[in-house]
């Protein structure tokens, strides 16, 4: 009513600050997922077609290449035969 | 009808241990029956876990006796039934429909966390019809050593010590073993791995309570809940019968009744004390990380309640007197293991320490080189919910690894100290820095499951604090929630795809209870097929050199008569492959079954090329007057039969 501009309010840096930390926490739930599906999800990664399916079943050969050690590269040694 | 026979001789038997851990409960901690802060569910799992205990020592105490016999084991059941069963009664009819309530309340939590509630319910169903139903895994320990003891015990009456390359394994404390055996001398065969469900479901109720003082809701219980059956390090030795699952439900029931310090009467530290003494007994691994971990609680929970008095004279007086009955109790469980290998092997300090040199001193089976080791113990903590490594043998739930750092947004406690959530995390963080430190190579959450299960409450608390709080745009929630439903899902997914095929084990067995998960599941299984061979033609009194680790299928006679390791010594000992198939056709030896991948070594040792014996000038190939014939080939497996060659 007094024709005043409002004030524009301070930003708050610790919102800031969580937003970030939020995305930052996002990004690693994301990740930890991501690896999940890499490491676990061979059985579905082998049906995705094209492109898509060659990157990820390259990756995934490396994620579970990455936690793994010379005697589980041996041929199905502690696994059920298939 | 024999299937649905075997699971009610389960269920019976699970009654009974029951029954006796009621008893026990009645008779030793009865103070602490009526007190509010230990909720009926718990109560019930505590007396579960101590008639497991119980049982156990009682089993171990026949069987080394030789009065293992199925008409002796089921009047000690029905004793302890008779005895137990009011009190048993009683802790299931208060704890029963407080089960029911929480279920119940899942139901009215929206839509949301009821589909999530009914994911985690099928897993658990499916888990526990795979326990029951589903086969001895070839390719499993199981079928190398944690199946075949019972099986011999079960059908000899006698405890004794396995042969050849398991012959260690048999100095362990057997905890689920002595289960099994019971359960098989009453013609439950493979279906009395069931138990270890029922021993996991004790785990999982303690879990949940232990979950409920850290200050989780209905909510924080349920991802703790999907936490625990996405960790294959537990769910694959429910299903498969190894007995990974016994420790680690007495190390939660310990860590459980840790966390009740300064709660409950003081007495609650005897149960913190044998189930302790049963984790370490039944999985030495405990003794390192597991019970630092839990004296850290108790002597931290107990500084906090006596805050008024720190470092006074009373104060380590009680301090001490804590520390003096875990110890005592320790000690105490674990005589029977040192009398066990002490008659069975001669070695009373087995398997940590071996009198006798030609034991060697520990299982030289982690040999992972120095790069791989550096590789793991950086990836920390990675490698626990993503490991494939070679023994490790499972993992820790990656929602423990993706969740925890949603910490950082939970409201700070008043006094962190006070805090059993914090409590809980760092003992459980103190015990995972030992185990690192001390056994860098140890890589397998298995060896350590229940102080990794001591981070759980504060993954799902994180969890249940965001996903009830985030105001929009609430994408973080969206990403828990992905993660909530998809990381359960996934790891039904992966490898051990096997274990989740109860159902379908199930109805088979249903229709037809000579169903063996072959050849509609798993396929036409080689090893299975060799040895049942053998099991065909072997004639009384015939040996078998057993060069292969999986042999649950073998007929008994045949399983007790495998080479000793003197015989195995001896055998290697002789100048020429002449000599050895000599010296073995001598020592009854008529079949010999060679797996190339893990034992190739025999053939070379018997001068066998191409699955042939070859005859040679210095010394290979069969002595005269012995005929060595192929009777079984498939691609690594081979049987040979050794006979009088025929004077035409």
């Amino acid at each position: 009513l007094q024709g005043k501009t409002p004030k524009r309010p301070p930003e708050n840096p610790a919102t800031t600050c969580r937003a970030f930390y939020k995305a930052l926490l996002l990004a690693w739930v994301l990740g930890c997922l991501g690896l999940a599906f890499l490491t676990a999800g061979g059985p579905v990664i082998k049906f995705i077609p094209g492109a898509p399916g060659a990157f990820l079943q390259a990756s995934s050969q490396k994620a579970r290449l990455f936690f793994t050690d010379h005697l589980t590269a041996l041929p199905q040694t502690k696994r059920p035969y298939k | 009808m024999s299937f649905l026979f075997a699971i009610l001789v389960v269920l019976v038997y699970s009654g009974a241990v029951l029954c006796l851990g009621s008893l026990i409960w009645n008779l030793l901690f009865r103070p602490l029956h009526a007190l509010p802060e230990i909720s009926p569910p718990a109560r019930w799992a505590t007396a579960f876990m101590l008639g497991t205990g119980g049982f156990s020592l009682l089993w171990l105490s026949l069987g080394l006796l030789d009065l293992f016999s199925p008409r002796i084991v089921a009047a000690c059941l029905a004793a302890a039934a008779l005895a137990g069963f009011m009190p048993a009664y009683r802790l299931t009819r208060q704890a029963v429909p407080r089960l029911y309530l929480a279920l119940a309340d899942t139901c009215r939590m929206g839509l949301g966390w009821t589909i999530f509630s009914l994911i985690t319910l099928g897993l658990l169903i499916c888990l526990g019809l795979t326990s029951l139903a589903g086969p001895v895994v070839v390719g499993s320990d199981a079928s190398a050593f944690y199946m075949v003891l019972p099986k011999i015990l079960a059908e000899t009456h006698g405890l004794q010590p396995l042969t050849d390359v398991v012959t260690k394994h048999s100095t362990f404390g057997l905890m689920g073993e002595l289960h099994y055996a019971a359960g098989m001398a009453l013609r439950a065969g493979t279906v009395a791995k069931g138990f270890a469900m029922a021993a996991a479901g004790s785990l999982m109720i303690l879990l949940l309570c232990l979950g409920s003082i850290t200050g989780l809701g209905r909510r924080g219980q349920i991802i703790m809940l999907a936490m625990a059956l996405s960790s294959s390090a537990l769910t694959n030795y429910i299903c498969d019968g190894k007995v990974d699952t016994f420790p680690a439900a007495f190390g939660i029931a310990a860590a459980y009744w840790a966390l009740q310090t300064g709660r409950v009467p003081a007495r609650a530290l005897l149960l913190v004390g044998l189930f302790l003494g049963w984790a370490v007994y039944a999985k030495l691994s405990m003794l390192i990380a597991l019970a630092p971990s839990l004296t850290l609680l108790i002597l931290w929970r107990n500084h906090v309640q006596n805050a008024h008095q720190p470092w006074s004279r009373p104060y380590w007086a009680m301090q001490s007197r804590v520390l003096l009955v875990l110890a005592s109790l320790g000690v105490l469980l674990l005589i029977p293991l040192v009398l066990k290998n002490w008659l069975l092997m001669g070695e009373p300090f087995a398997p940590v320490y071996w009198f006798s040199k030609s034991w060697g001193s520990w299982f030289a089976v982690r040999t992972y080189t120095p790069d791989e080791v550096r590789r793991f113990i950086y990836s920390y903590p990675l490698v626990m919910a993503y490991g494939q490594f070679f023994s490790q043998g499972g993992t820790i739930s990656p929602l423990l690894v993706a969740l925890a750092p949603l910490a950082f947004l939970l409201p700070r406690p008043k006094k962190w100290l006070r805090s059993p959530l914090f409590q809980a995390t760092i003992s459980g963080l103190a015990g995972l820095l030992i185990w690192v430190v001390l056994f860098p190579k140890g890589v397998g959450p298995r060896y350590i499951l229940p102080v990794l299960m001591l981070m759980f409450p504060l993954a799902a608390k994180a969890a249940e604090n965001l996903l009830g709080r985030e105001k929009q745009p609430r994408f973080l929630s969206a990403g828990v929630w992905a993660a909530l439903f998809l990381v359960p899902l996934l790891y039904l997914n992966e490898g051990f795809v096997d274990y989740y095929k109860g159902p379908v084990h199930f109805a088979a067995k249903i229709q037809d209870p000579s169903y063996k998960g072959r050849p509609h599941i798993m396929g036409p299984h080689p090893v299975v097929f060799s040895l049942e061979l053998l099991n065909r033609r072997a004639a009384s009194g015939d040996r078998v050199l057993m060069g292969m680790i999986y042999r649950y299928w073998l007929r008994t006679d045949l399983l007790t008569s495998l080479f000793h390791n003197q015989e195995w010594w001896q055998f290697y000992e002789q100048p020429s492959p002449q000599a050895r198939w000599k010296y073995i056709y001598g020592k009854g030896v008529r079949y010999v079954m060679i797996d190339s991948l893990t034992h190739g070594h025999l053939n070379k040792t018997l001068g066998i090329i191409n699955g042939i014996v070859v005859w040679r000038p210095k010394g290979e190939g069969t002595p005269p007057g012995l005929e060595v014939k192929r009777i079984y080939h498939h691609t690594r497996w081979s049987i040979f039969a050794l006979s009088p060659k025929n004077p035409q």
